[in-house]
């Protein structure tokens, strides 16, 4: 079980934003949920940089970049909103750094969609399936029993699969 | 804190608000354009067909076949081995002035068998009696070698409609029609002469041969036809013998990029001679096109003059590799090609580069899409739901010509937009106007392996189970098992023995598609008609063959189908659209006079590589969706052996719409029997003739 805790740790590092997801690391500690987010998406990014020079992927080279473009533009609408209706500061405010280190989950789940999709040369189920990806995060949420709200899916998977059921010619 | 949850909850709904609207948003522009029932009713409306099962069960010599006799060592993929065969030529055999003669190879039956097409109302009755082409005294050994299609043309030259039938298990024979027979007496088996086309390899291993393609076109522009041969498995191969031993063959090295097939071989024209005993004589120059295609697994070849320079190119399908697009840059007597490829951009996937595929390549057709004057070109793939999303092919023209000298390819890959993508498992694609409106419809053969389940098939107690419970009334679908090849590692598909158990009768692979019918919608996509007009029956084709038939300017077709009866079907299509059907004769000599509709009888054979290019009205085409204008010139080639398996009519045809004038203008061009390329304009009526392609100005 997570413990509850009526107040959760901000870090001292301005830089490092905290949410929800961060009470599910050891300690909860926020530098560890940035490094493993960083560590992901980094790995996605050279996965398809190989797969488009040498390991053959099918997509075209538009793909990766409009999967990515639009999970983050979904990802930072989304937490605009919020952070506006709940009173506080988006967490991609504040610095350059809070920005970039902002994004991480919205590369992952671009990259995923478009490197595991395949719909023939059509860019729209690509960013049908990063903007769902995305959404589902604020779609599909639970509340932890310290009064937060986190999502319980894995956002790409999720897209991808609706995208597959939705989209009988993507494959 | 109460104030504060119910808070974050009002939030919460804000935001599911937008994100819902953003996810709505972007699924409604990602959806596929359709059309409305009531344009898919009109659309129907415009095409209608009379089917015509095609009886040759009386054929076979030992009952029905339901699968192949395979190598013990392909015994696991006996489904896969059993999956290609049928095969169907359209032509006229009996000079009659028709293409109403079918060699079809139905695999039930395992023959090569000639027949009239049935439904036949131009004459009381049947013209001959149905026959099947025996190769006599040359070697046939039943048991290791089966026929795979038929090529139709002129190959000694002198005026008589000849055969070539390929086989798996051994090499082409050349059935070469005597001269002497009167047009009085019926058309029957006695009349073709079976000579090799490879005789020095008769007898031999190496000329154990496992055809699918060919083609026929006059590649050094000498004057005289070439032919060429696409093999599938290695040549040497022992596919069919049941009682082998060892590994029946090396399979694929990889599944993108294998070159250790048959490949494609090259038969260059040398002498024939006509009478009693007429031979023909090739000169294989398969090196030719060794030296860019490797040894491909040919699935589909077509042979057309693309550049319009007067000689043709080469198109070939290529299973588990790149399709090649050859540039002809031959001498007379030296043949010689440039290798294709198109350009990639940063939104082409990757296999929409032409000559840059990994998918299958197992049908091609040409026919002009885009009105531009030059042949666009139809591949099929495998593009099932649920099962393999490739994409089918529709190679576009640009129009830079020019850059068939630099060795790039000038087409497009525009498939998507045009509505072609997918279908299923595909195999001949053809291009042609079936209801005379000016623009091509489409038709795709498709399927693979049709599975039966019934109470005595040996079954998995899992299967066993489901078929109890009434499931599996389509068989057992092999398509995860197959799907699992597709995930292999690449060095280890070569052995048979790795390949997951995809066996007959129970397997289904994409065994139920239809066979789709597309006709353009009023966007300029095409749609699927077939189930509208009472065709989308779940065949499970390999060949279409079309011709105009009975002469009534529009063109019927047939599918020749795996393991089930093939059918016929006749147009029946009822609208006021013309058409202008040329049948252009090339005389045995040039010099004599031009001719059209010539009164006396006229001996030639079909001017293969002719061309005719008539203007049409100008129309905006929707796809492009740019300001070009399209459809103003139509051009049309005289063909011979492209697709896979079903060869149709040499006649060219063209549809016309409502077109309100008393005659076209049709300029024509033709490469004379010594080799010179002559063109000509001539103003007709629409309707059918018989142009005789003499020089003499007289």
């Amino acid at each position: 079980m997570i413990q509850a805790s009526n107040t959760i740790q901000t870090s001292s590092n301005p830089t490092v934003s905290v949410n929800a997801t961060v009470s599910l690391y050891p300690n909860r500690n926020a530098h560890l949920r940035l490094f493993a987010l960083w560590y992901f998406a980094i790995l996605m990014i050279a996965w398809n940089i190989a797969g488009h020079t040498f390991l053959g992927f099918e997509q075209s080279w538009a793909m990766p970049f409009v999967a990515v473009l639009s999970a983050c533009l979904a990802q930072i609408v989304l937490e605009w909103v919020d952070a506006r209706s709940l009173g506080r500061k988006p967490r991609f405010s504040g610095s350059w750094l809070s920005f970039v280190n902002f994004l991480p989950p919205a590369m992952i789940s671009g990259f995923a969609c478009a490197m595991l999709l395949f719909p023939n040369e059509r860019l729209g189920p690509i960013i049908f399936a990063s903007v769902l990806s995305i959404a589902s995060k604020v779609l599909f949420r639970i509340r932890l029993s310290n009064g937060s709200l986190t999502h319980f899916l894995n956002p790409s998977n999720f897209g991808i699969v609706v995208t597959l059921l939705l989209f009988s010619d993507v494959g | 804190m109460s104030n504060i949850m119910s808070k974050t909850m009002a939030t919460n709904r804000r935001v599911q608000f937008l994100g819902f609207v953003l996810v709505a948003t972007c699924y409604f522009f990602a959806r596929q354009p359709s059309i409305s029932q009531g344009e898919r009713k009109e659309l129907a409306s415009k095409l209608h067909f009379d089917r015509f099962n095609l009886g040759v069960e009386d054929f076979a010599l030992n009952g029905l076949k339901a699968k192949r006799a395979a190598h013990p060592s392909l015994d696991r993929i006996s489904a896969w081995i059993s999956g290609t065969g049928a095969a169907a030529t359209l032509c006229d055999l009996d000079l009659d002035g028709l293409d109403n003669d079918l060699i079809l190879v139905d695999t039930r039956v395992d023959r090569i068998v000639v027949m009239p097409v049935p439904g036949d109302e131009v004459h009381s009755k049947a013209r001959y009696e149905a026959f099947a082409l025996d190769v006599r005294d040359l070697p046939m050994n039943p048991n290791t070698m089966s026929p795979t299609g038929s090529l139709v043309g002129d190959f000694n030259e002198d005026g008589q409609a000849d055969v070539l039938v390929y086989f798996w298990g051994r090499t082409p024979v050349l059935f070469l029609k005597h001269t002497h027979q009167t047009q009085a007496s019926q058309l029957a088996s006695s009349q073709f002469t079976p000579i090799e086309l490879v005789p020095e390899l008769v007898g031999t291993s190496a000329g154990r041969w496992y055809t699918h393609a060919a083609t026929q076109a006059d590649f050094d522009g000498d004057g005289h036809l070439d032919l060429m041969i696409g093999n599938f498995f290695q040549d040497g191969a022992d596919i069919l013998n049941e009682h082998g031993t060892g590994i029946a063959t090396v399979m694929h090295e990889g599944k993108s990029r294998a070159k250790n097939g048959g490949g494609a071989k090259l038969f260059r024209w040398l002498s024939a001679s006509v009478g009693n005993q007429p031979t023909v004589v090739y000169a294989d120059q398969s090196s030719v096109l060794e030296k860019h295609c490797g040894k491909g697994w040919v699935l589909a070849a077509g042979a057309a003059d693309l550049d319009r320079d007067g000689l043709p190119e080469l198109y070939i399908g290529h299973d588990f590799g790149p399709d090649r697009l050859l540039h002809n840059r031959s001498q007379p007597g030296h043949l010689e090609f440039g290798l294709c490829e198109g350009v990639r951009t940063f939104t082409t996937p990757r296999s929409f580069v032409l000559g840059r595929d990994s998918f299958k390549g197992m049908g091609v057709g040409f026919g002009d899409v885009n009105g531009d004057g030059l042949l666009d070109i139809f591949v099929s793939n495998i593009a099932d739901e649920w099962a393999l999303q490739e994409s089918h092919f529709l190679w576009v023209s640009t129009g830079n010509i020019d850059d068939f000298k630099h060795n790039r390819a000038p087409y497009e890959q525009k498939s998507e937009p045009y509505g072609l993508s997918r279908s299923g498992w595909g195999w001949d694609a053809v291009l042609v106007d079936l209801d005379n409106d000016g623009r091509l419809e489409a038709i795709q053969a498709t399927g693979f392996a049709k599975g039966v389940v019934t109470k005595d098939s040996k079954l998995s107690w899992i299967d066993r189970t489901l078929f109890s419970a009434g499931f599996l009334q389509h068989g057992i679908n092999r398509w995860a098992e197959l799907q699992a090849v597709g995930t292999t590692n690449d060095r280890l598909i070569h052995d048979p023995r790795a390949w997951p158990k995809i066996q007959s009768p129970t397997a289904t692979l994409s065994g139920y598609d239809n066979n789709p019918i597309y006709v353009s919608s009023a966007s300029g996509r095409y749609v699927d008609i077939s189930a509208d007009i009472g065709m989308g029956d779940p065949f499970n084709t390999r060949g279409i063959a079309v011709a105009d038939t009975d002469g009534n300017g529009s063109l019927d077709f047939v599918y020749a189908n795996q393991w089930e009866p093939s059918v016929f079907f006749r147009n029946s299509i009822a609208n006021h659209n013309k058409s202008l059907s040329l049948r252009l004769v090339l005389p045995l000599d040039d010099e004599i006079p031009f001719e059209i509709d010539p009164s006396a009888e006229s001996v030639g054979s079909f001017a293969i590589g002719a061309t005719a290019t008539i203007k049409r009205e100008p129309k905006t085409n929707p796809v492009s969706g740019t300001a070009q204008r399209t459809g103003l010139v139509s051009v049309a080639e005289v063909l011979s052996g492209v697709g896979h398996s079903g060869h149709s009519s040499q006649e060219i045809h063209f549809g016309l719409g409502e077109y309100p004038n008393a005659t076209i203008d049709v300029e024509l061009r033709w490469r004379t029997r010594k080799g010179h390329l002559v063109s000509r304009t001539v103003s007709i009526a629409p309707g059918r003739h018989t142009i005789l392609l003499g020089t003499s100005s007289k």
